[in-house]
């Protein structure tokens, strides 16, 4: 008997507004379970991205730039900001003993660009030197970035060729970047003489009070890998007792804030899914209940006309497992379609960064939320299904006159 | 063929006079043969039913046992039982029985699809029982359309698909017109006259004119009647 025939199908067919309703559970069930766990697993992803691409151990900054708010904002949220302090640092933190990679950023924030309604932060780094945003970069665009080229996050509305205009001077974007999750992708990336060109650009312009800054001898950070044998806190220590006019603050501590929210919004959406996922349980179960008792006397019909009690529990199985696998499918797939559609809020709601699983976590996630809403599905009516299958059916055939 | 019900009786929890349980059906002897067409008659609440129900294998007797030919159907285990009826029992419920969503033809073939056995053979032969009993023309229509006398002609049509050799019917002319009443009972009567056992439970006094034998039922006894 071809499947679309078989007694379950039919059932759920011909009933479509019994089906319906209960489909219409089994989605939320399953959008309920995906939806919160690829908000935990996007934040624990962005979270990821974030230690990947901040990538050293200490990061030094100038002493006033040091307000914890200022610099997490800037660091961990992408709001655009500047600070700057004499390139001559970079020297007296190298001679430090312990310190090994070291590489300098500059950070300009745009007023207005040609790519966006908002200001955009804009990073010069030293290809040369740099070891936290250039494995990243290679990921996509392996040459030389040249004068007057920029790199964008993927959050930017601008493709390789176009041309952006920052404080009257214009770059060519060289490509766009890999989505991190991560304020780096609202940021746009220079090489050393190209942000020094936009720097000094924007003090001509007199937009922001740059003060005295001679934009060929400053820096806004300085990125510092610990070499092996010493520890970061006491080179972290060395640098803030020695090195005058600076602050060196220790990347992990940066995060552990991050990872501490996210700890938080993680067993609260936690918790979430285990209220809507009993809620929802309950409601199918009273459903299932409330449809066998209402079917009762089909069942009995089946009986009488040869189906085992065994057979009776398949037919309200294979129904409930179609019904659920349909449901979970379609909650699945709205989970997806609305956390990604939405990650950039979500990511600004939560203050965290958010990076959906890449396809294959994606798949293993939506194929486990699938099956735990089937199973779920599936319980619910597994009493209702027992109940059926020990009807007395002798008793649900017979009228009034016995 | 022969049926045959054994000092069957049938017991249920109920408080009846100061007893805490009532005998629906008591020490039943019944010999049921090819060929014949056999009325049971009785009032609302006699046993008929229960003991109907027994027949066909729905309803375990507490007391005695039912064998069809040698076969003693409370021996067999759930599945086997359940397969026995599909083959060898057609039953014809009491009040309006169908699965709402299958069309009256996917009712009559109910018994042969639940067995993976619907084939275009069995499918023209629902088609001409549903002719037999005046309903052709309703086979594509659910049975939420159909009033109470097609409903009964429906479960009739699907009680004679399997082509079984024991029909028992409960009050199958309960809803029926004078005339489709006798389309109902010659039809019946064929069907033991091809060689089928056909019990009948019924009110109906016209039965007794298609009755090879009548037996009257009273407070769970049988007796036949001369």
């Amino acid at each position: 008997m071809p499947i679309f025939k078989s007694i379950p199908v039919q059932n759920c067919v011909r009933r479509p507004v019994r089906t319906a309703a209960l489909i219409l559970l089994s989605a939320f069930l399953s959008f309920s379970v995906l939806a919160g766990s690829l908000v935990i697993s996007g934040l624990r992803n962005g979270l990821n991205s974030l230690e990947t691409r901040l990538g050293a151990d200490i990061m030094v900054v100038p002493y006033e730039a040091t307000t914890k708010a200022a610099l997490s904002g800037l660091i961990l949220q992408g709001n655009p900001g500047y600070f700057y302090m004499n390139k001559s640092v970079v020297d007296r933190l190298s001679s430090v003993s312990g310190v090994g990679q070291i590489s300098e950023q500059f950070f300009l924030a745009s007023s207005t660009a040609s790519c966006c309604s908002y200001k955009v932060q804009i990073i010069g780094f030293d290809p040369e030197t740099d070891f936290t945003i250039s494995p990243w970069v290679q990921r996509t665009y392996e040459d030389e970035l040249g004068d007057m080229q920029v790199l964008v996050g993927s959050s930017i509305n601008a493709f390789k060729g176009d041309e952006l205009t920052f404080y009257g001077s214009t770059v060519q974007v060289a490509a766009r970047l890999d989505n991190t999750g991560t304020y780096l992708d609202t940021a746009v990336y220079a090489n050393e003489d190209t942000i020094k060109t936009l720097i000094s650009a924007a003090k001509e312009k007199k937009i922001f009070n740059f003060g005295d800054v001679d934009p060929q001898q400053i820096v806004s950070c300085v990125l510092i890998n610990v070499d092996d044998g010493y520890s970061v806190e006491e080179v972290l220590n060395d640098i803030n007792l020695h090195v005058k006019g600076v602050q060196a603050v220790q990347t992990q501590s940066m995060i552990s804030d991050v990872a501490g929210k996210l700890s938080g919004v993680s067993d609260m959406t936690g918790s979430l899914i285990v209220v809507v996922w009993l809620l929802v349980i309950m409601i199918m179960s009273v459903a299932f209940f409330l449809i066998s008792n209402e079917r009762k006397k089909e069942f009995a019909v089946l009986r009488m006309v040869g189906a085992s009690r065994k057979k009776l529990l398949s037919i309200l199985m294979k129904e409930t497992v179609l019904v659920s696998a349909l449901g979970s499918a379609a909650g699945a797939a709205l989970a997806i379609v609305l956390v990604s559609a939405f990650s950039n809020l979500i990511e600004s709601m939560l203050d965290l960064p958010f990076l959906i699983p890449e396809i294959g976590g994606l798949g293993l996630i939506t194929v486990c939320s699938i099956a735990v809403s089937v199973a779920a599905g599936t319980l619910s009516a597994s009493l209702s299904a027992y109940r059926i299958s020990r009807i007395d059916t002798a008793v649900v055939l017979r009228g009034d006159n016995g | 063929m022969i049926l045959k019900a054994e000092s069957v009786g049938r017991r249920f929890f109920r408080k009846r006079n100061g007893s805490n349980f009532f005998y629906a059906v008591q020490d039943v002897a019944l010999t049921l043969r090819s060929g014949q067409l056999v009325a049971l008659f009785g009032r609302s609440g006699s046993g008929k039913s229960t003991l109907l129900n027994m027949l066909s294998g729905l309803l375990a007797p507490s007391d005695g046992c039912v064998l069809l030919d040698n076969t003693n159907l409370y021996q067999m285990e759930d599945g086997a039982l359940s397969q026995f009826r599909n083959e060898h029992f057609g039953v014809i419920p009491q009040g309006q029985a169908a699965l709402q969503s299958l069309t009256v033809l996917e009712n009559v073939l109910l018994p042969c699809t639940l067995f993976h056995d619907s084939t275009p053979q069995t499918e023209a032969r629902a088609m001409a029982l549903l002719e037999q009993t005046g309903i052709g023309d309703l086979r594509d229509v659910r049975p939420s359309e159909l009033s109470g006398g097609e409903m009964r002609r429906m479960a009739i049509a699907r009680s004679l698909i399997r082509n079984p050799d024991v029909i028992l019917a409960d009050e199958p002319t309960a809803d029926l017109d004078d005339e489709n009443t006798k389309v109902v009972l010659k039809l019946l009567k064929t069907v033991a006259e091809q060689g089928k056992i056909v019990f009948i439970a019924t009110h109906d006094k016209d039965t007794f004119d298609y009755a090879d034998a009548v037996y009257h039922m009273d407070a769970g006894k049988i007796k036949k009647e001369e």
